[in-house]
């Protein structure tokens, strides 16, 4: 059954189509609260909530409009607000898979491991970011949001998640040969 | 000297596409079942205390009949009538300050009925858990005893909760320590370790119930 007949049928009280479309999206939601929490249990609790939040509030969404982001709106600012009242700043401990062996018999060892080495020099620069800078990249490169997707979800305009990115990708860029530099 | 292709943003943003591709998150849990069973639970929770009390003594419907009992007895006790026309009459100083103290404790005992119907419908609502670390403080490694009240699975106060899960959590660090199920009295007592790898100052301890209600507790972390 389609996404909007589904949140039209849990609108109206039915919790059984509600589950489907929470099992439709729970692992981008968990994702999302993941990237924010870094913590797994913390994140469970988060999308839990979230999707709690997001049943009582389905009166509010707008029919035809997509559920995804309308629902990580939701679920990042959970995140968000169990961190902060945890008192904990946002720790990006992200684990990042070795290379596959299709990938390693295509290029060289020295080539996989100088890659390895700018991925982890990479992730460690990014959680050096702000937290908004980190969440307008994780939402665009992490969770492969599009960009409407991306302003739905931090709830700003299209132009503002274009411009917030290009600033954060030269922060990173900044900080890169900072530590090249170094 | 940098390499300025390096670091031009193209380059940047298919890193970043490559390392989001990469990550490895924690398995995803099945939040769904969770989220019906709390949805359906609350709903059952409510409908239970509209129809917990039979319609003839409703808190609303006990509060009619008060009032029309306390109106039959104005109009039917002579006593009652003459001091109450007395406190009402306007311009009678006399009678006023004399009728006063008598008629008080009725409006008195009006207020204490709309609190006594008050406290009865809250007295309809769930039990909250708790949970008591003993001690509270202690070295990584050592031991403590948690023990837990009201731990209930639905708002009958009668289903024992299982699979409460009990973490431990400092600086953004979680150790799972136990899952347990409560007794028939709705409690648990165990006894667990703080985790080796525990820092010295404040944590917590968490008990996460499968509605995904959850308590928690401060817990220090000594030397």
């Amino acid at each position: 059954m389609e996404e909007a007949k589904l949140a039209e049928r849990a609108r109206d009280g039915d919790t059984a189509a509600y589950e489907r479309l929470v099992r439709m999206h729970q692992a981008v939601a968990f994702r999302a609260a993941y990237l924010v929490t870094g913590d797994a249990p913390e994140a469970e609790d988060a999308t839990q909530e979230a999707f709690v939040k997001a049943y009582r509030a389905l009166d509010r969404f707008r029919p035809g409009a997509s559920f995804r982001p309308w629902l990580l709106a939701i679920v990042t600012n959970e995140a968000r607000n169990r961190r902060r009242s945890a008192g904990r700043r946002a720790n990006l401990t992200l684990q990042v898979a070795a290379e596959g062996q299709a990938v390693s018999a295509a290029v060289s060892p020295e080539a996989a491991l100088v890659a390895a080495e700018r991925r982890e020099e990479l992730l460690s620069i990014l959680g050096e970011l702000s937290e908004g800078d980190r969440l307008v990249i994780s939402c665009r490169y992490f969770l492969g949001l599009s960009e409407q997707e991306t302003a739905t979800t931090l709830g700003c305009a299209r132009g503002t998640v274009k411009s917030r990115l290009s600033r954060a990708i030269a922060r990173l860029r900044q900080m890169m040969r900072k530590e090249e530099d170094a | 000297m940098p390499d300025d292709r390096r670091f031009s943003e193209e380059e940047i943003e298919r890193g970043l596409r490559d390392l989001g591709a990469r990550v490895e998150y924690p398995p995803t849990p099945d939040v769904a079942r969770a989220v019906r069973l709390r949805l359906d639970e609350e709903r059952n929770r409510q409908t239970r205390r509209a129809w917990h009390w039979p319609p003839f003594l409703a808190p609303r419907w006990t509060a009619v009949a008060a009032a029309l009992v306390l109106i039959s007895v104005i109009a039917l006790s002579p006593t009652v009538r003459t001091t109450l026309s007395d406190f009402l009459a306007p311009g009678d100083q006399t009678s006023s300050e004399a009728g006063g103290p008598v008629a008080r404790p009725e409006s008195g005992g009006s207020d204490r009925f709309k609190q006594e119907a008050g406290e009865g419908e809250g007295a309809v609502g769930c039990p909250a858990p708790s949970i008591e670390a003993e001690p509270a403080r202690g070295a990584a490694g050592a031991r403590f005893r948690l023990s837990g009240h009201d731990f209930s699975s639905g708002c009958d106060g009668a289903t024992p909760a299982s699979g409460v899960r009990i973490y431990f959590l400092q600086a953004g660090r979680t150790w799972k320590l136990t899952t347990l199920d409560a007794g028939p009295g709705l409690t648990f007592d165990t006894r667990l370790r703080v985790p080796a790898g525990a820092d010295p100052g404040r944590a917590t301890v968490r008990a996460t119930m499968r509605s995904g209600e959850r308590v928690e507790r401060r817990f220090v972390v000594l030397r």
